[in-house]
Order: C-alpha cells, then structure tokens, then sequence
C-alpha cells in the first residue's frame, strides 16, 4: 500500500512545485504614440497653432517610455478610494487629468495619493505587471513599441487591474517657431528629463471567468496644444530657443504633455 | 348580470392597461442630449462672430438652443457667452478638437477638462465637455486661435447625459 502511494505523493508534490498556470497569461501586445492631429491647432505638415497665435513646426517630436505597468488597487478601505472620479475632483482640489490632481492650494498630487488621502492613507496601487519599454517613440510617425517583457511573469494571479501607467523619460523636439510676437522664425530644441506618469483607469478582472489570454495595447496621443501658454518671442534668445530642465517653460510644457490621452486595453 | 360583469372587467382591464402604459412614459428616461446632438450636427448652425474680448460684447449662446456657427480668430483667442440664472449642469459638444481653451465665470477662470468624443458620433462630434456652471452669472467660452475658420458647437442641458469617465 505504501509503495503505491508513494508515486501518487510524488506526483502531488511535482505539481505544486512546479510554475503555477495564472488566471489569464499576456501575449505580446503594442505601443503607439502619437501626435494628435485634425483639431483646430492642426496646421498641416507637422505644424501646430499655439493659443498665442505662434506655428510651429516639427522636424522632431520624441516622447521616450520606460515602462508599461498594470496595477491593482490594494488595501482594506479600497471602496471608499474607488468612489474617486477624475471627472469629479474630491474637496480640495480644482482639477483631476492626466493621473494628476491640482490642489486648491496649486501642488499637484497623483491619482494614487488622492485615493490613498480619501480612504485615509491605507490603499496604495501595487505593480501586477510590468512592461519595459525603453526606447523613444517618433510621434510625428505614429511609432509603435512591443509590449512584452513580462515582469515578474505573463502568468496573472486572480487579481483587478485597476489601473494602467505609463513612466516617461524624456521629451525631444526639434521644431522652428514663427508667427505671433516673432518678427522671424527662430528654431526651438528641447531635450527634457521627465519622472511624470499618465495612467488610465481600468477595473478589469482577473479570473478563471474571463479570457485565458489577454493583449495589451495602449495608445498615448500627445494633444496639437503642446505648446500652449509658451510664450517663444520672450523666449527667444537671437535666433533660438532653449527651454531648460527646471524652468517655468519646461513646467508649462511638462504639464500640457500631462494631458496626453492614454487608451489601454486588454 | 354576467353581461355587465364582463363589461365592468373589460373596462378594468383597459383602464389598468392605460395607466400601465402610463406609468412606462413616467419613468421613461430623457434621452442622451449627447446622442440627441448627433441628429443636430446635420444642421449647418446659426452663424455668429466670437468676439475678441472677455466682456458683454461676446455673443450670447443659450442652452437647449439650436446649434451654433462660430467664426474664431486664426490668430486670437475669442470669446462666447452664457447667461445663467441659477446651478446648472450643461454639455457643450464640438465638432474640432482643441477649439475649446477655457471657461471663465466672469473674471475667474473655472476647471474645465475635455470628455472626450461623443460617443454616439464620435467622427462627427470629436470633443465635448460636461460644463458645472454652478453660479448664476456670465460665463464665458474662450475659443482659441484655430487653423480651421469656423466651429460648430451645441451647449444642452446635461439631463439624460451619462457616459464612463
């Protein structure tokens, strides 16, 4: 009787050593980014109107991403961080866009510490997934990027992503800037470190009941009103622009950048 | 006897159907005033200039009006005008992304983040806003310079609207 228990044990132990099936396994899926274009800022050509009347005109527009994450909303009062509604900003805060709050009183405050504030400081987003990007995405070309590389498995445990970020790197523009306060065109050149996230919402459950395989795919469009509020003609410094990492220029436009648009789906 | 008893039931019957049918039409929900805009986007809009400066001179667009035409500046921001008389929770649908830059409720300029397309037509209205006009007051739409000459807007009231943020 032993000994024909034995393989049967054997067996067990095997099957529970070795990596477990998750509830849902992720393929390859994609990136893409892009400039937005066809809106009232569209001036064709890769030429963009500003909201202070001055056209500019890309010869490069780079956005570079790390990572990828899916992440999933932990902690024992998540109910009440989940009645947060971008669209609604909480008490103390003007504006919610772009996985950012604007305090009344001007501090900007992720989505994450907004919900952890609401639900008293206990729920915290927690990586399930992450995807390593690395690489600078062409947005005048729709450039698209692989997102696989999945760590710390494509095995997904029974989990909610609720919610989708994207970590930026740096920003790269060539362009040359004309009309408005500037008596000629002076050419702009950019090259700006970033450590800002865009997130996406999404509530999507993880379990034996959905799909077996799911695809990542994620979209991120960079708004025609980039350069809104940038003045160039106070900027311009003989016949060229620099916008350095750290000034009030560089806020301005890391802040419009904050407004891209990201679809996720999985 | 029997005659009047299946009489007075037929009565019952119909009556209770009517006040059936009745009680549906009560709890009927109003329809989407987004979904409602994609019918109205056909229309060409009454036409009217922004005007240049934030004051009275901007032209009035009312809620639960017709469609309006705008003519905008290439170069300038320009302005249009909403008179409000108590809180009230509007949808202002647009048929050119971007040509929206702010909202200002008299001189102070008030939250204002695009919701995306419309999504009964979204090719057709590719931008709308959910506009919280709290205050009775003037509010003012400031359209910024665009490379397109004209924009079609709507602005209805936001009853009936719902849509995933």
């Amino acid at each position: 009787m032993r000994r024909a228990l034995l393989p049967l044990l054997l067996c067990l132990a095997g099957c529970t050593l070795e990596p477990g099936q998750g509830f849902a396994t992720l393929e390859r899926g994609e990136l893409r980014a892009e400039l937005a274009r066809g809106g009232a800022r569209d001036l064709g050509d890769d030429a963009v109107l500003t909201d202070l009347g001055y056209h500019v005109r890309l010869a490069r527009a780079r956005v570079h991403v790390g990572s990828f994450t899916l992440l999933e909303l932990l902690g024992s009062t998540a109910a009440e961080s989940s009645s947060f509604d971008p669209a609604h900003p909480p008490a103390g805060y003007t504006l919610c866009h772009g996985g950012h709050c604007h305090a009344e009183d001007g501090s900007l405050h992720s989505y994450e510490e907004v919900q952890a504030a609401l639900a008293g400081g206990s729920v915290s987003f927690e990586p399930v997934v992450s995807m390593e990007v690395g690489r600078g995405l062409d947005l005048l070309r729709a450039a698209s990027a692989p997102l696989d590389g999945f760590a710390p498995s494509a095995e997904l445990p029974r989990s909610t992503i609720d919610r989708a970020e994207l970590q930026l790197e740096r920003l790269e523009i060539e362009a040359t800037v004309s009309e408005g306060e500037l008596e000629q065109p002076v050419e702009l050149a950019l090259d700006l470190p970033l450590s800002e996230r865009l997130s996406q919402t999404l509530g999507r459950s993880i379990d034996r009941d959905g799909k077996a395989t799911l695809r990542p795919r994620a979209r991120l469009r960079v708004p025609a009103t980039l350069f809104d509020g940038l003045d160039f003609a106070g900027l311009a410094a003989e016949a060229s622009i620099a916008i350095e990492e750290g000034s009030e220029s560089a806020g301005v436009l890391i802040e419009s950048l904050l407004g891209s648009g990201l679809e996720v789906t999985l | 006897m029997r005659d009047s008893n299946r009489c007075a039931q037929c009565v019952l019957t119909a009556l209770l159907g009517c006040c059936a049918a009745c009680g549906d039409d009560g709890n009927a929900e109003p329809p989407d005033p987004a979904e409602a805009a994609c019918v109205e986007v056909d229309e060409a809009g009454h036409p009217i200039t922004a005007s240049s400066t934030r004051d009275d001179a901007a032209p009035e667009i009312e809620i639960g009006a017709e469609p309006y035409a705008v003519r905008v500046s290439p170069d300038d921001p320009t302005f249009v005008r909403v008179e409000v008389a108590e809180d009230t929770a509007a949808l202002l649908l647009v048929d050119t992304t971007d040509a929206v830059a702010a909202l200002y409720h008299g001189p102070d300029e008030e939250p204002l983040e695009s919701a995306g397309a419309d999504e009964f037509c979204p090719e057709e209205i590719p931008e709308h806003f959910d506009l919280d006009l709290h205050q009775p007051g003037t509010y003012f739409i400031e359209l910024g310079p665009s490379a397109v000459p004209e924009v079609w807007l709507l602005l209805s009231g936001a009853e009936g609207h719902a849509h995933a943020h």
